[in-house]
């Protein structure tokens, strides 16, 4: 088995040093090995995971959130009524026009 | 001792006039400040709140209007549920500047009925551990003795009850995280089956497990909020019609009554001859109980172990800074990421985060994802056929007593902390933990029963027969 810790911390969107990787991947490794006991279970079964909605309700119903708000109180930066993000998209001074 | 010693004895002290809600109110708000830092369960405190419900009692009174079912009880809440206005942490550094803005359904019912809300509770940070010695709050101590853990995730809220800092805790339980401390502080605990109560404003953990839990010193206190937290709510459609409710009438008929248990499983205790005397007095008075063949708990453990960490990880996805409260002021967005997940999590959320990726990643999805998923249904199926014969099973809650803070540091290790209480949240049906010992304070066993799912009537009438 290739843990690759790394990778796996790139897709968490998660910075790890050194010895936090070391550290995990150790960890793991036994997690891992204890879970090799699944290889007892063998199916003679088949169940399409997209067919099971044991756990489904009705349509979702949409609500207007009570107050504005307060949940605009629950943004970390805002500007007006917008959620302040850092800009995805940056400035390309080749196309500005002259 | 307690000012209060249920919820109906608060109610009669109310009504003939021995206290008022205030007064019932001050005893928990005077042992909280007393205690304070000394077991760390209480993370804040919302006296006002509960003042404003205290006020509400002792109007109706006067007015000789009908009290709401919880009047006279005091509350606390597990910090990942919702109070809107009030801080809700998760006892992680990344909700740590988050304030809710609206009240989860649990909080809603609980105030319709007149409960008063004293504090919210130090867990494991979001939900993760057996010890509560996760939290970014710090660690919890065990007040039977400060120097063991008090289990965890709910660790807060099972030492709030045991110390007398309220009557009932409200917690939730995705892998035992209600019954598991309840267990090490010798109070009793109640996960409901997978539906019955709302999981809209708690922060969600692992989504197909997730269950609010109640812990108290009595059954008809814990069973009572049940009546009131459960039922249909459209803000959370796993929510099943069909309601709860306390039934006095239905007598319970012991000849047709089938109780299971496993030896196998006792055995896997540390005081295995503690259970089988459980079971003896049973029979004494009179019910059937059958040795039955369970399936190993390592399976029901190792399907929690993926799923779990599989649905956290997606869940957490949440937390990325933008949104609740954030650490980083950086202007790039992938700093701003990387840095409020790195910085805000600790090191057990990103080890479940980087196992739960690790399950889900394309190479490892068909081996361990949905094989997993496939076990679960498998074994429900497996758990139905048991339920099909038996009303109730009885198995322990933990294979041991508490330990030492500090003492278990392998992940492993605690993982397996788990073994007996993952089983209720993998195939969703209730159970109920509770001492099988008597010592006033010394930590005691539990036995957890479980019910078929949406039979949480068969446990209530279970505990008032061998109550009487």
């Amino acid at each position: 088995m290739n843990l690759n810790i790394d990778y796996l911390a790139k897709l968490s969107k998660l910075s790890l040093s050194e010895e936090e990787e070391e550290k995990l991947e150790k960890d793991l490794e036994k997690v891992l090995d204890y879970m090799d006991y699944l290889k007892n279970y063998k199916f003679d079964f088949y169940l399409d995971l997209a067919e099971n909605k044991s756990t489904m309700g009705e349509d979702d119903l949409v609500k207007k959130f009570a107050d504005l708000e307060d949940l605009k109180n629950t943004f970390p930066r805002k500007n007006g009524n917008y959620l302040e993000v850092p800009a995805i998209l940056k400035e390309n001074k080749a196309y500005k026009k002259k | 001792m307690a000012i209060v010693k249920s919820i109906k004895d608060a109610q009669k002290k109310l009504l003939n006039k021995e206290l008022n809600a205030l007064d019932i109110l001050n005893f928990y708000k005077n042992k909280i400040e007393e205690d304070q830092g000394k077991y760390n369960d209480i993370l804040w405190t919302s006296y006002d709140l509960a003042e404003k419900q205290a006020k509400i009692i002792e109007e109706k009174i006067k007015n000789g209007e009908k009290l709401g079912k919880l009047a006279g009880a005091v509350f606390t809440i597990k910090d990942n549920i919702l109070i809107k206005n009030y801080k809700a942490t998760a006892g992680s550094k990344i909700l740590d500047k988050y304030i809710a803005s609206y009240n989860a359904t649990v909080i809603e019912r609980l105030l319709a009925e007149d409960a008063m809300i004293i504090a919210k509770t130090n867990m494991d940070e979001l939900a993760c551990g057996s010890t509560n010695e996760t939290s970014y709050y710090g660690v919890v101590k065990n007040p039977i003795n400060p120097d063991y853990v008090p289990g965890g995730s709910s660790g807060g809220a099972a030492v709030s009850v045991k110390a007398n800092h309220c009557l009932i805790a409200l917690g939730t339980d995705t892998g035992g995280s209600v019954r598991q401390p309840a267990s090490f502080c010798s109070v009793q605990a109640l996960k409901p089956s997978y539906g019955r109560i709302s999981r809209s404003g708690i922060i969600a953990m692992a989504s197909s497990f997730d269950q609010v839990g109640i812990i108290a010193k009595n059954y008809d206190d814990i069973f009572l909020t049940f009546e009131v937290l459960n039922g249909k709510d459209l803000n959370d459609l796993t929510t099943i019609d069909d309601k709860f409710l306390i039934s006095e009438e239905e007598k319970l008929d012991k000849e047709n009554f089938k109780i299971a248990y496993s030896s196998k499983y006792f055995e896997l205790t540390d005081k295995a001859d503690l259970y089988f005397d459980f079971i003896e007095k049973l029979k004494q008075i009179g019910f059937q109980c059958d040795d039955i063949d369970l399936i190993e708990s390592d399976l029901a453990l190792n399907i929690y172990y993926i799923l779990q960490p599989a649905e956290l990880s997606s869940n957490l996805s949440r937390l990325d800074g933008i949104r609740y409260s954030q650490i980083s002021d950086s202007n790039d967005l992938e700093t701003l990421y990387l840095e409020n997940r790195s910085q805000g999590f600790g090191e057990e959320i990103k080890r479940r985060i980087i196992l739960g990726t690790f399950v889900l990643s394309a190479d490892y999805y068909d081996a361990y994802y949905k094989k997993a998923y496939l076990l679960r249904e498998y074994l429900k199926s497996e758990y139905e056929k048991i339920f099909a014969n038996y009303d109730l099973l009885l198995i322990p809650t933990t294979p041991s007593l508490p330990f030492k803070l500090n003492s278990k540091k392998d992940p492993l290790t605690l993982y397996k902390e788990d073994i007996f209480t993952v089983l209720a949240n993998v195939i969703g049906t209730a159970s109920y933990s509770f001492p099988i010992e008597e010592k006033e304070n010394d930590f005691t066993y539990s036995i957890q029963i479980l019910s078929p799912q949406f039979k949480e009537i068969n446990i209530y009438k279970f505990l008032s027969e061998i109550h009487k």
